[in-house]
């Protein structure tokens, strides 16, 4: 039990002092830039296209860190918030983002998933990726 | 075949027949019954089967379409790294405990996804019972495909097989699959699924149990069958032989009557119905030809007799016809009559003897032909025997030319009565002589010649004189004697008759009397007479006229002179009316 909270803690620092996330796309997808708003109507399915380009959003599934990180910092809205508000776009049809449950489904999904947009530790951003935007 | 065996037979195959078409047609209804039952109820449950097989196979055909819709084929864009789909795919295997796996193919045909994990990532092309196409959740284009490794024993074994059904698929019309050992005798139901017309599931049920049990019943039936027949053909036999003993017996007895011609038999009779009634008929029938019989011999009998009588009696009756030649009618009569015996008996007995003879008849036969001779005497003495038969007399002998008769035996009128027939009769025989003499004259006998005739009345004994072998009957005595010695004293056509006959004649003869003479053998001189005349009777003293309409009678001796008087008149007027 020691040994497991001692891993933790130690995982913990070391993201808390890596910490750097990136939403990223795919390459050939032509977005260069956006802004931590456009992202945030992005994710919360209010804004579909950029530029003409037909964007789907991907989450990592809700019990991974990145996920709290996202929503704290980009979305800026809790977990009880956004359950609330996703209950009442689930009524007018609209469904939240797909989820991905690993760095590298997540990966693996925008590259090969056209306007998809997701967001990854930094370190775990590859050449095929673009970074839109650093949280 | 014998009549009862006929009728058994006829009553067992009558009584036994809509048994055995009975039990035939209940074996036929049952096994028809029960295969149609086993049928339908395979059917049904083959229905029923089938029914859940395409519940399960939409099920799990329900189950694929979910799970390409879940959120989680979006794992497909990641070439399910983290596995997600094939855990959820192992999940499911495991839930619908399938044997068969599930595959996710993405576009290029690379399997990313299996809950067979060692498949993940082959590019097998699997024969897949289902496929789902999975689509983008962005543009609804097919992203992936869901496709299930399906093995038909899925089907199956949503049934057990039990002991006598068992379940199996044909796949594409001739491939049997899961089928284990065949029955011996089986019905069979199949039916293909309605989604897939390749797949015929098969149920079979084994019939051996129930053809086991048939069997059973059919032994019982043929037990039933024989004790039945043997039943009713003992009962039959009782009361076939109860019926017909008495026909048998009327045959045997009508065989023993044919075979012995014994009439005396009887039938017993045993009821009152038509067979009693023909063997009671057949004992009076019986009866009625053993008196006809027995009348009919008693009258054979008879007429055997009578016939042998007959011919006795004809022979006799010539035997008598032949000797009444040589007999006096009278004797003859009286012997064939019964009236004397024919022995050696003899009576002393009052009669009238008479002879008469032909005068010279030696010098007559001297002067004539013999044959003249006899023709003359026959004719002579025919006519003289004519004459005593009218008279009553009996002809004792022909002695040449002379004849005897007597009057009194057999046959007797009286004394006095036989004397006056004789001395009639010898009137009437002179009387004939006299015609006689004409004729014989006309037929060219020169001498004619004349009789004589004595007659005398007295005691004679009369009867059958001579030995045991032959006998005469005849009359001995001193009176024929005494008859023939007046005979030869009478003179040519004389009738002298001695003094006793007179007596007793005289009342209606006129007799004279003749000389006493002295006979030959008698001591004392014999007075005779000879006989003149017949004294004439008064006539018509009496009357008794009887006619149609008239009656006339009287006897003059009776009437009055008034009476006379009287009658006078009465027949004049009755002349005159006439």
């Amino acid at each position: 039990m020691i040994a497991k909270t001692s891993i933790l803690i130690i995982l913990l620092s070391i993201n808390i002092f890596a910490s750097e996330y990136a939403v990223v796309v795919d390459k050939s997808v032509q977005i260069n830039k956006l802004t931590q708003k456009q992202i945030r109507d992005i994710f919360m399915m209010k804004r579909h296209f950029v530029k003409d380009i037909k964007i789907v959003p991907v989450n990592i599934s809700s019990s991974a860190k990145l996920r709290d990180e996202f929503e704290k910092k980009v979305l800026k809205i809790n977990r009880v918030k956004l359950n609330r508000y996703w209950i009442k776009q689930h009524f007018q049809g609209i469904s939240p983002p797909i989820i991905q449950s690993s760095d590298n489904s997540m990966r693996l999904f925008i590259q090969n998933v056209k306007g998809a947009i997701g967001y990854l530790p930094i370190s775990a951003v590859n050449q095929e990726l673009r970074i839109l935007y650093e949280f | 075949m014998s009549f009862k065996l006929k009728i058994v037979s006829l009553i067992l195959s009558v009584s036994l027949m809509p048994y055995i078409i009975l039990m035939v047609y209940a074996g036929n209804t049952l096994r028809k019954k029960y295969y149609e039952n086993t049928q339908h109820e395979l059917k049904m449950q083959l229905d029923l089967s089938i029914e859940n097989m395409e519940q399960y196979i939409n099920m799990i055909k329900r189950d694929m379409l979910f799970i390409s819709n879940l959120e989680i084929m979006n794992d497909v864009f990641s070439k399910d790294v983290d596995r997600r789909i094939s855990i959820l795919l192992e999940k499911k295997k495991k839930e619908l405990s399938i044997e068969g796996d599930f595959f996710v193919y993405d576009k290029n045909g690379v399997i990313i996804a299996s809950s067979n994990p060692k498949m993940i990532l082959k590019k097998d092309k699997i024969k897949a019972f289902f496929s789902q196409d999975i689509y983008s959740p962005f543009d609804k284009s097919v992203i992936a495909k869901i496709v299930l490794k399906f093995s038909l024993k899925n089907l199956i074994k949503l049934y057990e097989n039990t002991e006598d059904r068992h379940y199996y698929i044909v796949v594409d019309k001739t491939k049997e699959l899961f089928k284990e050992d065949s029955f011996e005798n089986e019905i069979t139901v199949r039916k293909a699924l309605d989604t897939r017309p390749k797949i015929v599931v098969v149920l079979e049920q084994n019939q051996e149990q129930f053809l086991n049990l048939l069997k059973k019943y059919e032994l019982w039936f043929i037990l039933t069958l024989f004790i039945g027949a043997i039943i009713i053909a003992s009962l039959a036999l009782f009361f076939i032989n109860k019926l017909i003993r008495p026909i048998i017996e009327l045959s045997k007895v009508a065989e023993d009557i044919t075979h012995k011609q014994d009439y005396s038999y009887q039938v017993k009779v045993y009821s009152d119905d038509e067979v009693g009634r023909l063997s009671s008929s057949f004992n009076k029938m019986i009866t009625g030809m053993q008196m006809a019989l027995i009348k009919l011999q008693e009258e054979a009998k008879n007429r055997e007799n009578l016939i042998e009588e007959k011919s006795k009696s004809e022979m006799l009756e010539k035997l008598s016809t032949k000797l009444s030649r040589y007999l006096s009618p009278q004797v003859y009569q009286s012997i064939f009559s019964g009236e004397q015996d024919v022995t050696l008996t003899s009576k002393r007995k009052k009669l009238t003897i008479f002879f008469s003879d032909i005068i010279g008849f030696t010098d007559i036969t001297d002067t004539m032909e013999s044959e003249d001779l006899s023709n003359l005497l026959n004719d002579y003495l025919n006519e003289m025997t004519l004459i005593a038969l009218k008279y009553g007399a009996t002809v004792d002998k022909y002695i040449g030319d002379s004849i005897m008769l007597f009057f009194g035996d057999p046959y007797s009128k009286g004394v006095k009565d036989d004397a006056i027939a004789c001395v009639n009769m010898a009137l009437d025989m002179n009387e004939r002589m006299s015609f006689l003499h004409k004729k014989w004259k006309n037929s060219g006998f020169t001498k004619p010649f004349d009789v004589r005739i004595g007659i005398h009345t007295g005691y004679c004994t009369v009867g059958n004189f001579g030995s045991k072998d032959r006998l005469e009957y005849t009359i001995i005595g001193s009176s024929v004697n005494l008859a023939s010695r007046i005979e030869s004293s009478a003179k040519p056509q004389e009738i002298l008759i001695s003094n006793e006959t007179q007596l007793l004649v005289s009342d209606s003869f006129e007799c004279k009397k003749s000389k006493e003479i002295m006979l030959k053998g008698f001591k004392r001189p014999v007075s005779l007479y000879v006989v003149e005349k017949k004294i004439k009777e008064i006539e018509k003293e009496l009357l008794d006229i009887k006619k149609n309409g008239f009656e006339l009678s009287y006897n003059i001796n009776e009437l009055s002179l008034d009476d006379k008087s009287i009658l006078k008149e009465e027949l004049s007027s009755l002349i005159k009316n006439l």
